[in-house]
Order: C-alpha cells, then sequence, then structure tokens
C-alpha cells in the first residue's frame, strides 16, 4: 500500500476514533475536583486521618455562613426571614438554619439538669478535686444574693448551683445569641443576624452559585433601607476565582489570541495557517479531556490548566508541515520528510511529559496522561489531517524565512568564540550558584486563588463569629464510645494545661459535652464529699433553717445513681452539638475530632508530641499538609525532570551522536539561567515554576530535532520561532494573571522560552552546503 | 407571700388609679417619662424570694452604672460580694479574689442574664422592647410597667418582671419560672 492511501485510510480511522472517544466521554458522569488533598498520594495518609480530613473537608466547604446586617434590629431581622425564604427555595440547598432552635436551652435543661451531679463543670470539678468547699460554697452564696435570675433548680436541687456553673460556663461554637427566635451575631457593632447555610450540590457549581446571589442582591434590594448580607465561605471564593478566570481570559486570553493571530498572519499572510495550527492543538485538548475523564473517575482541575499548557506544544508539528507545505511542495512528500522529525519530537516531548506517570502523585499522573492522550492526537491530527487542506505555494512564508534568516545571522555563533563561551559559563555558573542558595517555596498561599480583599473580608467574619480553625485538629480513635471518651479525658489533661499557660485558646470536644461514665462516677463522688463537709454549714450561713439541708441531702441522695450513657445523650441532643466532632461511628469503631482555637506555633509542636505519644491519637494539620503536599511534588517532579533530560539525551544520542549537546543544551542551560533568574526574583523555587520547565524541555527539543532533521534551513528556523513566540503568547502571558499559580507558570515559560531561543539561535550550525530546502 | 404582694401591689395600683387620671404605659411613653442619664449610683436592697423554701433572703449594698459599659453591683449584707457586668462579661470577685468569670459572648445562658440586667438596671427601653411586651400605667408622673419575655430563652428563666418608677427607676421585681422573685429597690439614687 501506497504512503498516501495510508494517511487517507488513516484519516478515516481517526476521524471516527476522535468521535467514539469524545462521544464516551460525554456520557460520563465525571465530578471534577479543586480540592488539593485529592493530589495527595492514597498510601500516604493513615486511612482513619483520611476520611476525616476529608469529612471535614467536605463539611467545610458545603456550608457558608450568611451575616445579614441593618441599622435597626427590626430590619436585620425581616431580611433575614425573607433571604431565608429566597434560599430554601434554592434546588442546590440542603439546609438553610438560621432560627434559634426554640428550645435550645431548655433542651440544655432537660437533658443535663438530671445528671446535675455526675457533669460537672471543669472549674468546679478542679475546686471539688482540690478540695477548695470555701471557695465553691461563696460562689454559690454569690449565686444567692445577685441579682440575676440564674436558672436551673431550687436551692434544695443544687444548693451549691453546680449546675448553674455549668450552664452559664457552656459555650457556643460561635459568637451567637438567641433573639427573635433568630441567631444575633453578639459583639457586632451593627445588629447583624447568622444563618448557616448548606449546599447540597458543590460550591463550584456555576448556577448555585448565581442562584445565591440573585437572592442576596433580591433582599438587599427590597428593603428601603440599608441592609447588607455577606457570605463566607468555599462557595464564595470559588465565585471569586471563576469571576477572575472569567475576567483574565477575556484581558489575557484575547491578548494572546490576537497576538497569536497577529503573527502568523504577518508570518504567512494568510488566514489558513492559523485554522491549521489551532485545529491540531484542539482536537488534542479534546481527546486529552476525553481520555482523561475515561480513565479517572474524578478529574482535577489542575490537570486541566496545565495540561493543556502542555498539549500546546504540538503546535510545532503544525507549524513545520505549514512551513514545509509553503514552499509548494506535494502534502504526502512534505509528510513524507517530516516525519522522522516530528516522530522525534513526539517521542521526546511525550517521553519528558509521561515520566510523571510513574510518580506516586494522582495529580502528577493526570496530568501525564492527559497531556501524553494530547500530544499523541495532535500529532495524528497533522499527519492525517492537514495533508488534506489545500495549501498554495505562499510567497509569504519564503519571504518571512529570509527575513528571519537574516535577523538570525545578527547573533554570534558559540563556535570558536572564547569570550561568548566564558560568557555564557560564567552566567551559568552564576545561576546554578543562585540555584544552591534557594530554598523551595511551598507556601499554602501559592495556591489561594482569591484576590486579598476577599481574604481580609473572611478573615474578619471568622473573627467576628468567633470561629475555630479547621485546619489544625487531634483525631482520637477507639473501640467504642466509652473508650474513646475515656481516651479524649486522658488528653484533655495536657489541654487544660495548655490553656491554662495560655498556649492554646480554647478546645471542643466530645468528652466536655458528655464526659465517660467513669469521669460522671467520679464527680458525684466528689459532689458527694462536698455535701459532707458543707451542706449544714452552707444552710446555716444563708439563715436558712437546717430542714433545708436535710431535704438537699435527700434530694442527693435519690440522684447519686443517676449517669448519662453517651449513646442515650447522642440519640437526645441536638446533633448541631456533636456533628463537628464526632465525624465516624461503625461497629468497632469510632472517631472523634477535637478542635482549637488560638493555636500558636509552639502550641502545634506540644500538640505533635501529645498525639505521637498515644496511639491511635493523630494530630493532623491541613495546612502543613498541603505545604508537605508540595514540597514532596517539587522535590518528585525536580527528580523526574532531570530523569527526563537523561532518557532523551540517550535516544537522541543513538540517532544524532554527538551533535546532541546541540539539542540538548538549549533547554537545559535556558531552564538553568531560569532558574538562578527566578530565585533572585522570587525568593525561591515552586512547583508551578517547575511544571513550566516542562514545556521549556518539550519546545527546546522539538526546535533542536527539527532544525538538526532538516540541516537547519530557514524554513525550520520559521516554524520553530513561531512555534516558541505562540507558546510565548499563549503561556507567557499568563505572567500577568492575578492567581498565583497562573503567574508563576507564565512567567517562568515567559523566561524560559525566550531563553530557549536565543541558546537555539546561538548553538546553531550555519550551513555550509545544501539544507533540505534548496 | 407572692401572691400577697402580687394582691397588694394591685390593690395599691388600682387605688391609685382611681383617684388620678392614668395612662396606658408604652416603651415610647417610659422612654419620655423617665431620665436617661449616662452615669448613675445609689443603694440596694434586695429580697431574694425562694418558692420551694417559701423563704426570703435579704441583701443590701451600694451599685452604680456607667451607661452602655458596665454595672457594679457590690453587695454588703449579709456577705461583701462584688459583680461587675460589662456587655461582653460577667465578672464576681470576693475580696480581690475572683470567684466567677464568665464570657457572655458566646455563653447562650449568660449573654442573656447579662443583657436584660443590664437593660434592666438603665432602663434601657430599646433593648427590653426587643425582648419583653409591656403593660402598665402612668399616674403623675409615676409608673408601673409590667414586662412579659416574647423571647423564647428569656422565657426559659424569667416569667416577668415588673418595674416602677418616676423619673427614674425605684423598684424590680423579676419572677422568675421556677417561682422564685427578686425585688430590688432603690434608695439616695444620684447622677
Amino acid at each position: 500500500m501506497r504512503f498516501e492511501d495510508l494517511v487517507r485510510q488513516g484519516r478515516i480511522i481517526w476521524l471516527i476514533l476522535v468521535i467514539v472517544l469524545v462521544g464516551s466521554a460525554a456520557q460520563r458522569d465525571t465530578s471534577f475536583e479543586s480540592g488539593i488533598m485529592s493530589l495527595l498520594p492514597a498510601s500516604q495518609q493513615q486511612p482513619v486521618v483520611r476520611q476525616a480530613s476529608e469529612h471535614i473537608a467536605d463539611t467545610f466547604s458545603r456550608r457558608v455562613f450568611v451575616l445579614v446586617s441593618a441599622d435597626t434590629v427590626g430590619v436585620a431581622s425581616q431580611a433575614m426571614t425573607s433571604l431565608a425564604g429566597e434560599l430554601s427555595a434554592i434546588a442546590g440547598v440542603a439546609e438553610f438554619s438560621w432560627q434559634a432552635g426554640a428550645g435550645q436551652l431548655r433542651q440544655f435543661d432537660d437533658i443535663y439538669f438530671p445528671y446535675r451531679f455526675a457533669i460537672l463543670d471543669e472549674s468546679v470539678r478542679r475546686s471539688l478535686q482540690a478540695e477548695q468547699y470555701e471557695r465553691l460554697e461563696q460562689q454559690a452564696l454569690q449565686y444567692l444574693y445577685s441579682p440575676l435570675a440564674a436558672s436551673g433548680g431550687s436551692l434544695i436541687e443544687d444548693p451549691f448551683r453546680l449546675y448553674t456553673a455549668r450552664k452559664l460556663n457552656q459555650r457556643s461554637e460561635l459568637n451567637i445569641r438567641s433573639e427573635q427566635g433568630k441567631l444575633r451575631v453578639s459583639g457586632h457593632e451593627a445588629p447583624t443576624f447568622l444563618g448557616v447555610l448548606t449546599l447540597q450540590d458543590s460550591p463550584f457549581s456555576p448556577r448555585l452559585q448565581t442562584q445565591i446571589f440573585n437572592s442576596v442582591a433580591n433582599v438587599e434590594g427590597k428593603f428601603p433601607q440599608e441592609v447588607s448580607v455577606e457570605l463566607s465561605g468555599m462557595l464564595v471564593h470559588a465565585a471569586a476565582g471563576a469571576r477572575q478566570a472569567k475576567s483574565e481570559i477575556q484581558t489575557i486570553g484575547i491578548g494572546s489570541l490576537l497576538g497569536v493571530t497577529l503573527l502568523v498572519w504577518l508570518a504567512f499572510r494568510r488566514w489558513a495557517p492559523l485554522g491549521m495550527m489551532l485545529l491540531p492543538v484542539g482536537i488534542g485538548c479534546l481527546v486529552a479531556v476525553s481520555v482523561t475523564v475515561l480513565i479517572f473517575p474524578q478529574v482535577h482541575l489542575i490537570t486541566f490548566a496545565f495540561g493543556a499548557g502542555l498539549v500546546g506544544v504540538s503546535v510545532d508539528y503544525a507549524l513545520h508541515f505549514i512551513c514545509e507545505r509553503s514552499a509548494g511542495d506535494s502534502a504526502t512528500r512534505v509528510l513524507y520528510r517530516l516525519l522522522p522529525g516530528l516522530t522525534l519530537g513526539l517521542v521526546s516531548s511525550g517521553l519528558a511529559y509521561a515520566v510523571q506517570i510513574l510518580t506516586p502523585f494522582p495529580g502528577l499522573q493526570q496530568m501525564a496522561t492527559f497531556s501524553v492522550a494530547g500530544l499523541l492526537a495532535a500529532w495524528l491530527t497533522v499527519v492525517l489531517w492537514l495533508p488534506a487542506f489545500s495549501l498554495k505555494a505562499e510567497p509569504g512564508a519564503e519571504r518571512s524565512a529570509n527575513v528571519l534568516g537574516k535577523i538570525r545571522l545578527f547573533f554570534p555563533l558559540i563556535s570558536g568564540k572564547l569570550l561568548l563561551t566564558i560568557f555564557l559559563g560564567g552566567v551559568t555558573v552564576l545561576a546554578v550558584i543562585s540555584i544552591s542558595q534557594s530554598r523551595g517555596i511551598d507556601d499554602v498561599r501559592l495556591l489561594q486563588t482569591s484576590p486579598a480583599a476577599l481574604l481580609v473580608k473572611e478573615q474578619r467574619i471568622q473573627q467576628l463569629l468567633g470561629m475555630s480553625g479547621s485546619a489544625q485538629f487531634l483525631l482520637v480513635e477507639a473501640e467504642s464510645l466509652q473508650a474513646l471518651l475515656v481516651k479524649e479525658e486522658g488528653l484533655r489533661e495536657a489541654l487544660d494545661a495548655l490553656v491554662t499557660r495560655q498556649q492554646l485558646g480554647s478546645y471542643q470536644a466530645l468528652s466536655v459535652l458528655v464526659p465517660s461514665l467513669q469521669r460522671q462516677r467520679e464527680n458525684i463522688a466528689l459532689t458527694g464529699r462536698l455535701y459532707q463537709a458543707r451542706i449544714t454549714d452552707y444552710f446555716a450561713s444563708a439563715g436558712l433553717p437546717p430542714t433545708v439541708a436535710t431535704a438537699a441531702l435527700e434530694q442527693f441522695s435519690a440522684y447519686q445513681d443517676r449517669t448519662l450513657a453517651a449513646v442515650d445523650w447522642l440519640g437526645r441532643a441536638d446533633k448541631a452539638y456533636w456533628q463537628s466532632l464526632l465525624v465516624g461511628v461503625s461497629e468497632h469503631r469510632v472517631v472523634s475530632v477535637i478542635r482549637f482555637k488560638g493555636v500558636t506555633a509552639d502550641t502545634e509542636q506540644a500538640l505533635q508530641v501529645l498525639a505521637a505519644d498515644q496511639e491511635n491519637v493523630y494530630y493532623v494539620d491541613r495546612i502543613q499538609a498541603i505545604s508537605e503536599l508540595m514540597e514532596e511534588y517539587r522535590e518528585q517532579i525536580t527528580g523526574w525532570l532531570g530523569l527526563a533530560y537523561l532518557l532523551i539525551l540517550l535516544i537522541l544520542a543513538g540517532r544524532y551522536r554527538v551533535a546532541v549537546w546541540r539539542i540538548i543544551t538549549p533547554p537545559l542551560l535556558a531552564s538553568v539561567l531560569t532558574l538562578g533568574i527566578l530565585v533572585q526574583l522570587e525568593q525561591g523555587i515552586n512547583l508551578f515554576h517547575l511544571l513550566a520547565l516542562i514545556l521549556v524541555l518539550g519546545i527546546g527539543l522539538d526546535m533542536g530535532v527539527f532544525l538538526t532533521e532538516t540541516k537547519y534551513s530557514p524554513r525550520t528556523w520559521l516554524a520553530v520561532t513561531l512555534s516558541v513566540f505562540t507558546s510565548l503568547l499563549a503561556f507567557g502571558l499568563l505572567a500577568l494573571s492575578a492567581t498565583p499559580v497562573l503567574y508563576h507558570f507564565g512567567l517562568t515559560v515567559l523566561l524560559g522560552l525566550v531563553f530557549v531561543w536565543l541558546l537555539t539561535v546561538v548553538f546553531r550550525v550555519e550551513p555550509e552546503g545544501k539544507t533540505d530546502d534548496q | 407571700m407572692n401572691n400577697v404582694i402580687r394582691v397588694l401591689m394591685f390593690v395599691l395600683m388600682t387605688g391609685l388609679a382611681s383617684v388620678l387620671w392614668a395612662e396606658p404605659v408604652s416603651y415610647s411613653v417610659l422612654a419620655q417619662v423617665t431620665q436617661a442619664s449616662e452615669k448613675m449610683q445609689g443603694e440596694f436592697t434586695q429580697t431574694k424570694f425562694l418558692a420551694v423554701l417559701q423563704a426570703g433572703i435579704k441583701s443590701s449594698g451600694r451599685f452604680s452604672y456607667q451607661r452602655d459599659k458596665q454595672i457594679v453591683w457590690l453587695t454588703e449584707q449579709p456577705v461583701e460580694n462584688e459583680l461587675i457586668i460589662t456587655p461582653t462579661a460577667l465578672v464576681s470577685r470576693q475580696g480581690g479574689d475572683e470567684l466567677l468569670r464568665l464570657d457572655t459572648r458566646n455563653s447562650p445562658a449568660a449573654i442573656v442574664l447579662g443583657d436584660i440586667m443590664f437593660s434592666v438596671l438603665t432602663a434601657d427601653w430599646s433593648v427590653l422592647e426587643r425582648y419583653f411586651s409591656v403593660n402598665g400605667e402612668l399616674n403623675d408622673g409615676h409608673w408601673q410597667a409590667d414586662l412579659s419575655p416574647t423571647d423564647e430563652s428569656i422565657r426559659q428563666s424569667v416569667a416577668r418582671v415588673e418595674l416602677q418608677g418616676d423619673v427614674l427607676l425605684r423598684q424590680i421585681v423579676l419572677h422568675e419560672v421556677n417561682g422564685d422573685s427578686t425585688t430590688i429597690q432603690f434608695k439616695n439614687l444620684q447622677f
């Protein structure tokens, strides 16, 4: 079969394959993820930690705090009612809780009052343990004489006001109070009510975002008075991210598209080449998405962002074809001539990307799959489809190639130029020194995409509500609920010590809400001793008859066997009390979380030590975990990038022998110089700089391979130059982005590609005899 | 005994009402009649009636307040105790020893107490309006107001609050849900 027929048949098969791939991917119900934790290698985390972290992160990301403020309480309250009506009607909203549970305090009484001797406030317990009976008595008298209406039983039921102390000391998770049956934020100047929105759908759903923001705008507009609604939660960040992306697509995106179009038009003076150039990249990305979706059940959004960048390298293939075709040769002959170079380009870039599949990181595996599939698809499209386009001989391309050839001659050659060699050597040494003194930057803030103003607002709301951070917590695992509570109580001794030393603000734990049975029996015994020692004196000092003391003692004996089993408590107490603390309950395994407020760096270490000392207790710091994850990724990519260079060197050495240095050196040196500069500009190297260097490697290799293949023909020069500068416009302009991730990627591509081009020019050999185009 | 007081008060009130022209009381009327001063101090006597014991516990002392800042409630008899109420905390001290400190910002039970005490003692009608409905009479500059809680969380502990006064608040009777009641009378008020 002739080559031409092979291409023609392949064309149809490829079309069918593309349709099948895209079609079956479209059927898939793939979820798109943006959570960084899902990029963590599966084996690295304890399953229990992973599950709990996921549970917490998921709950957290689906929660939106809604604050409604106005000048008067009445208006704020009405606005909240009105907003609640709107929000509850949205399908993607699971729940909007904005009403103070009518009987939350009464429920507290109902649940705890019968167990007033068994479940004590921690301060009372400590006084009892230290036998500070005098102090307890004074406290009780103070309640007795104070003008405050301290509810909770009569003087006979609870003479020492143990229950009152507990009730008054109970803390709500947030700084809120009940007012007009709603949740009023305390400590805020303007009357403000709180509602908590739980989302059914993902916070990234644009539809849900729009619906919620519309409801907010409706309510704000409905009142003649000033009403302000503030939202806090992942949804707000997701929406801001989407808005920013959209606006950047409109500015940077359109800018780079115009730039690419102008460049291609200037080179060819025709429109057809632009279409021929974009088609393979488009098909490449489409197939890449389809393949990734088919292979992975969950696709990470980062995969798309960077994968698409890497597939962009394939613009090379089309450009070579177009440049060669413009000389007027037949499509088949051009293709036949280009095929070795194209294939080598594909194999080398593909290999550079593919090594990442071997890493244990799901994120890198996905990205590698995406970019390899994309490259292959783009290559097939160039080889099989582009010959079908009719393209007339183009004098424009020839002219551009000649102009470029003249420009090129202004640049010196490295061969035989001692001064230039010394200069380059010196610069490289400087860059290496700069790199060797650098440190990796794996700050979680790199991943933040939200504008600073939003982060400040978010922080203000969190402070106002007195929210505990969700990033750090202790995870406690035990076989049964009782065992878990006992374990927590053991840990709490150390935590209380930290609180006393003011190294820790406060903590929340299940065992505070419902102590272990063992602890409850201890408490009853402690209370019994107080009664025996003081009850008669106490009533006498209040001027009450001894009969009252007898009655109180009778009450105590009637209740001294009453303990509250945790299981019963879970059944009776409002779920809101415990669902954020008890993260997993199964038959032989119970997992709880101890959450903190006000954790300092010193405390972190103390907590780590505390967890390390105990079995089945884990200290989880999600921010730290993310930073460690990024560090790991950064180190892995550095390693794999080195390996990719080595592999490519070996493969290319097979074909080009010693001349391989001309191909490998430009991207390698460009990467070193870029990193050297980045270290100075950005105080260190991060993961996204390195990801961009993979693109630099891909483009640099293509340049070297094609130029060597065609013996540095002017047409190839045109093609590779266009390729570098279109990529520069497409990705380098991301350096203008406000999103840190894109900015770092863009800046690296910008520097790297400029260096690659300059170095390739400097490392060239000027054709002495015939080149391919003569 | 509680009932006796109520009957007595009722008789007293209706008696006065029949003699003089009476005007129904609303928060705006109260705000007009009473003087809202920034600072005030005076003496108090307090009787806490404990329903279950059918007995009253008496105490007396001095108090002072700065509107929106703090109330100092100094019990001198029979024991010395100082209670300081601020918008964010309740602190009880005895001989320099801190017996109790409650951060009322995130304690649902304490905050209601603090807030109500604050607004009752300083006759802050706009705050009381949020928590209570009012009924009562104004008679030749003397008024009597009966507050019923409208807020569920207050209804847990407070059944009713009776206030009496003229330009200034003179007496508070706080009826708790468990039948206890606290009567506070003010004397020698200065501002």
